[in-house]
C-alpha cells in the first residue's frame, strides 16, 4: 500500500500521479416497465428525429442521461407507447418523478437505469426527488399515419 | 494557505453565529489551532482524508436531524444529504482501494472533527423551529466553506487525475446540495 510519508516538495504526490483509466461500469441494470398503462398502438414511424433506437413495434427508444445533476437532455418528445430510459451517470443516487408524483423511476444510483413506457399522462414537468433543482420535461407527439 | 485557514475558521465559525443568533449562547469561539502544518501541502491522501471527514460530519449533522425535526423539508434535504454523502464516500473509498491507498489523517481532517462536534453539541439543544433555522443555516455556511476549499485548494493541487476527477463530481453534488440549503433557509425565515 502506497504510503505518502514525505511531505513537502513536488515529488509529495506523485505515486498517484500515474494515468489509469476511470472504474468501469460496474451498475445493475434495471429495466421497469411497470407503468405500461396507456400504450397506444401505433403503426407508423416517426421522421427526422436523430439519435432515437426504432423498436421493432415500430415505437421509438430514448435515452435520457442524468449527468452532473442534470437531465440530458432535458426536453424529450415522444409518443406515448415509446420507451424512455433514464440512465444515471453520477455518483449521487437520483430519480425522475413528475411534479404531481403520478409516475416515478424510482431512484437510480451509479450507472442503474430504469425503462419507462410513455404515456399521454406523462407529459409536462419531472423533477429529481432528491434534488428538486433538475427539472427535464417530456412533450407529446402525436404518431404520423403512414 | 490564508485563504484556506480562512475557510476553516468559517467552518466553524459561520455555524456560531448562526447559533448564536438564536437562542443558544455559546461562548465558546471555534478556534482553530496555530497551524504548524502547511495546507498547501496536504497529499492527495490526506485530501481525502478531509473530503472523507466532511462528508461524515456532514452525515451526522443530518441524522441529527432526522431525529429532531418534524418539518418535511428538512427532514427530505437531510435524507438527501445521507444519501449523496455516503455514495460520495463509497466511491472514494472504491477508488482508493483500486490505487491501493489509504486515506491520511491530518490537522485539517481533525480540526473540522473537533469543530463539528460543538455544532452538534449545540444544534441538539435545539427545538421545533428553532432547530431547523440552524440546522438549514448550517448546511448553508458549511457546503459553501468545504465547496470553497475543494474547489480553490483541493482540486488544483490534486494530482491524481482520477481522484481530481472524484473531487470534481463531488463539487458538482455539493453546491447542488448549498443551492438546495439556501432555499431551505429562505423557506424557514
Amino acid at each position: 500500500m502506497p504510503n505518502d510519508t514525505n511531505n513537502k516538495g513536488s515529488g509529495r504526490r506523485s505515486f498517484l500521479a500515474g494515468t489509469m483509466n476511470l472504474a468501469g461500469a460496474t451498475g445493475i441494470l434495471v429495466a421497469s416497465t411497470r407503468l405500461s398503462a396507456g400504450i397506444l398502438a401505433g403503426g407508423s414511424t416517426l421522421a427526422g428525429l436523430s439519435g432515437l433506437a426504432k423498436a421493432a413495434d415500430d415505437s421509438r427508444e430514448h435515452t435520457v442521461e442524468i449527468r452532473n445533476l442534470a437531465f440530458v437532455p432535458d426536453v424529450i418528445e415522444v409518443c406515448p407507447g415509446d420507451k424512455i430510459r433514464w440512465i444515471n451517470l453520477d455518483i449521487s443516487p437520483h430519480t425522475a418523478t413528475a411534479l404531481d408524483g403520478r409516475w416515478d423511476t424510482e431512484e437510480l444510483t451509479l450507472n442503474q437505469r430504469r425503462t419507462l413506457i410513455a404515456t399521454k399522462g406523462m407529459a409536462g414537468e419531472y423533477y429529481c426527488l432528491f434534488h428538486p433543482h433538475m427539472r427535464g420535461e417530456i412533450r407529446l407527439r402525436e404518431k404520423k399515419k403512414t | 494557505m490564508k485563504k484556506l485557514i480562512s475557510v476553516v475558521r468559517k467552518l466553524g465559525g459561520e455555524t456560531m453565529k448562526v447559533l448564536t443568533f438564536g437562542i443558544v449562547s455559546l461562548g465558546v469561539i471555534f478556534a482553530v489551532p496555530a497551524v504548524a502544518e502547511n495546507p498547501a501541502d496536504l497529499n492527495d491522501l490526506e485530501i481525502a482524508h478531509v473530503a472523507y471527514s466532511a462528508d461524515n460530519i456532514d452525515i451526522k449533522y443530518a441524522h441529527l436531524a432526522l431525529a429532531l425535526s418534524d418539518n418535511p423539508d428538512v427532514r427530505q434535504f437531510a435524507k438527501t444529504m445521507i444519501r449523496d454523502h455516503e455514495a460520495v464516500n463509497k466511491a472514494a473509498l472504491e477508488l482508493l482501494d483500486k490505487l491501493g491507498a489509504q486515506a491520511q489523517d491530518n490537522f485539517l481532517s481533525q480540526t473540522l472533527n473537533k469543530n463539528s462536534e460543538k455544532i452538534i453539541t449545540d444544534l441538539a439543544a435545539l427545538r421545533g423551529v428553532e432547530f431547523d433555522r440552524a440546522y438549514a443555516a448550517n448546511e448553508l455556511a458549511y457546503h459553501k466553506a468545504v465547496n470553497e476549499l475543494v474547489e480553490h485548494s483541493f482540486i488544483p493541487n490534486i494530482e491524481n487525475e482520477e481522484v481530481k476527477a472524484l473531487f470534481k463530481q463531488g463539487l458538482e453534488i455539493f453546491k447542488a446540495h448549498e443551492g438546495h440549503a439556501e432555499m431551505m433557509v429562505k423557506k424557514l425565515k
